[in-house]
């Protein structure tokens, strides 16, 4: 596939060799991961595998001590996680990161208003504010709701949606149903669909393989820091994927 | 918005015009304004503090060295601009080691203005070695005492507060910033809003807001007193959380305040008009504090259902 590259065959994102230590722990070692345009990849480890450090680095709060991250293919290097942002990575980290007592929209932009000299331009901004929740197709009672109204399925929903509004091509997404009952799971997951038909590249970090492996198209696993194995979705199941997180080095 | 305390306002309006023949006219309601102008101008600071997460509890100290300091100067022969220059340097001092303990150091903003409060009450009677300074800059004596239009200066200060209030957190970038910073602050850094900058804007507002308050009561009483302003904290704490801007941070309006500090000023002139007792006032007073928190409290409960 890499011989007869075309466009599409360039990763969105990609992390190579990437190696991070804190103090004589070594937290990675020589990690990879490609996410492609329309692409759902999904991060699987055991707790302390290093799941947290590595996207953490891919969203720039991190530095790597070696290796290299590309966008477009292009070397990048995110001194912050504006940075990380501006360059069209946006992550959404399991505390969702709201501010519950504003309301949806002004979740949706926070740090990034509409302005008219230094007045926030609300008219544009509660717009703005339908038509990125619209494009998700996730219920949400009006984006003038606060945001302790709302459940925990369309809390993960604004989030994605800030994600999008703030121009992440590249949308990373910490156990985003991990708080969620099933019928919020589905509608969550639904919307991850979504991201991937729009042709974003999504990273999936999930304990539970029963939402992971119906909807990624390639997992990565990690073991202890280490690269545990890659697999498609054609050849995934859940006993490998299991194995690969236990370590076993024999799949 | 809490309608409860709007009926409350009705309430005693109605109770007060009917119980006492001075309360409903023209001179009565400016007087009203009057009392309550420092109350609601440290009261509005407090509600921007408390929205952004912090808690300034040295205002009413900062007052009293405010004054000193103005009675100081006028007594040594000084400029008015020298007066309101050092008044105003003072502030920024004031409101530059707030900040410093509570952005640089990160210690609770209660715990630190409660130190810095009683560091500054001490100064200010120190530096007028535990007296009343009787003196006063004529300028700025006449200033306070003005009435532009037949409305006291201190008037127009208290409604130019609440109107620049109100465009700051309802319309300005930086007021929905200081919301998120106080609803979020780890959301509002990752999402790159400045919070740092945004609490030190706001200590140092609050510590303005206590020159603003120090100014006029030096201008008001012609003196100056380390004293001035001790009861001021509680008194503009209880407009706030009357209002129901809450302790919690991140929400809350300022016309909220402004009715919590219009419910105070009426209640206080009210009962002195029925000639209650000031010593009576200062229970009706603490009272109307423990109400204050009651609600807050009831407020949270009813919130988390």
């Amino acid at each position: 596939m890499d011989q007869n590259s075309d466009i599409a065959a360039v990763p969105l994102l990609a992390a190579n060799g990437v190696s991070k230590s804190f103090g004589h722990v070594q937290a990675l070692d020589s990690v990879n991961i490609a996410v492609h345009a329309g692409e759902i990849v999904a991060l699987l480890g055991e707790n302390g595998a290093g799941k947290s450090t590595f996207i953490k680095i891919l969203a720039g709060v991190y530095a790597p001590d070696a290796g290299e991250l590309l966008v477009d293919g292009r070397p990048v290097r995110f001194g912050s996680p504006a940075e990380a942002l501006n360059a069209g990575v946006a992550t959404v980290y399991q505390d969702l990161a709201l501010v519950e007592q504003r309301d949806v929209a002004s979740n949706l932009f926070l740090g990034r208003e509409f302005t008219k000299g230094i007045f926030v331009d609300r008219r544009r901004m509660y717009k703005e504010a339908e038509i990125a929740v619209e494009s998700l197709d996730f219920h949400i009672p009006s984006v003038r709701t606060t945001v302790d109204l709302l459940s925990g399925g369309q809390r993960q929903a604004v989030a994605i949606s800030r994600a999008v509004a703030m121009g992440g091509r590249i949308v990373i997404l910490d156990e985003p149903t991990a708080a969620l009952g099933v019928r919020e799971s589905a509608a969550v997951l639904e919307m991850i669909n979504n991201l991937r038909e729009q042709g974003r590249g999504v990273i999936l970090i999930s304990h539970n393989l029963q939402h992971v492996l119906p909807l990624a198209d390639r997992i990565f696993v990690l073991h202890r820091g280490r690269p545990a194995g890659v697999v498609t979705s054609e050849e995934a199941t859940a006993e490998i994927v299991v194995r690969l997180i236990m370590g076993d080095t024999s799949v | 918005m809490d309608h409860g305390l709007v009926v409350a306002l009705v309430a005693a309006f109605v109770f007060f015009s009917v119980a006492s023949p001075f309360f409903l006219s023209t001179r009565n309601f400016l007087i009203i304004g009057q009392s309550v102008s420092v109350i609601g101008i440290l009261a509005a600071a407090l509600t921007i503090g408390l929205i952004a997460g912090v808690l300034d509890l040295s205002v009413g100290s900062t007052i009293g060295v405010v004054s000193v300091v103005a009675a100081l100067l006028a007594e040594a022969g000084a400029s008015v601009v020298v007066v309101v220059g050092a008044a105003v340097s003072v502030g920024l001092a004031v409101g530059g080691l707030n900040t410093f303990l509570i952005v640089k150091l990160g210690i609770d903003s209660i715990i630190a203005t409660l130190a810095t409060a009683s560091v500054f009450f001490g100064t200010g009677l120190i530096l007028a070695q535990g007296k009343t300074i009787y003196a006063a800059d004529e300028y700025l004596g006449s200033f306070v005492s003005a009435r532009p239009l037949g409305i006291p200066t201190p008037v127009i200060l208290l409604a130019l507060t609440y109107v620049a209030g109100y465009v700051l957190l309802a319309k300005a970038k930086l007021g929905w910033h200081i919301y998120a910073t106080g609803g979020n602050r780890s959301a509002a850094d990752r999402s790159g809003i400045p919070t740092k900058r945004i609490l030190a804007f706001v200590l140092l507002l609050s510590a303005l807001a206590a020159t603003v308050g120090g100014l006029i009561l030096a201008g008001r009483t012609l003196s100056g007193s380390g004293l001035y302003g001790r009861f001021l904290n509680i008194d503009a704490l209880t407009a706030v959380l009357l209002g129901g801007i809450g302790l919690s941070g991140g929400r809350g309006k300022i016309e909220q305040t402004l009715v919590g500090v219009l419910f105070i000023g009426i209640l206080a002139n009210g009962l002195t008009l029925l000639n209650t007792p000031s010593f009576y006032q200062a229970v009706v007073r603490g009272f109307a504090f423990l109400l204050a928190i009651m609600l807050d409290a009831h407020r949270r409960r009813s919130m988390e259902r």
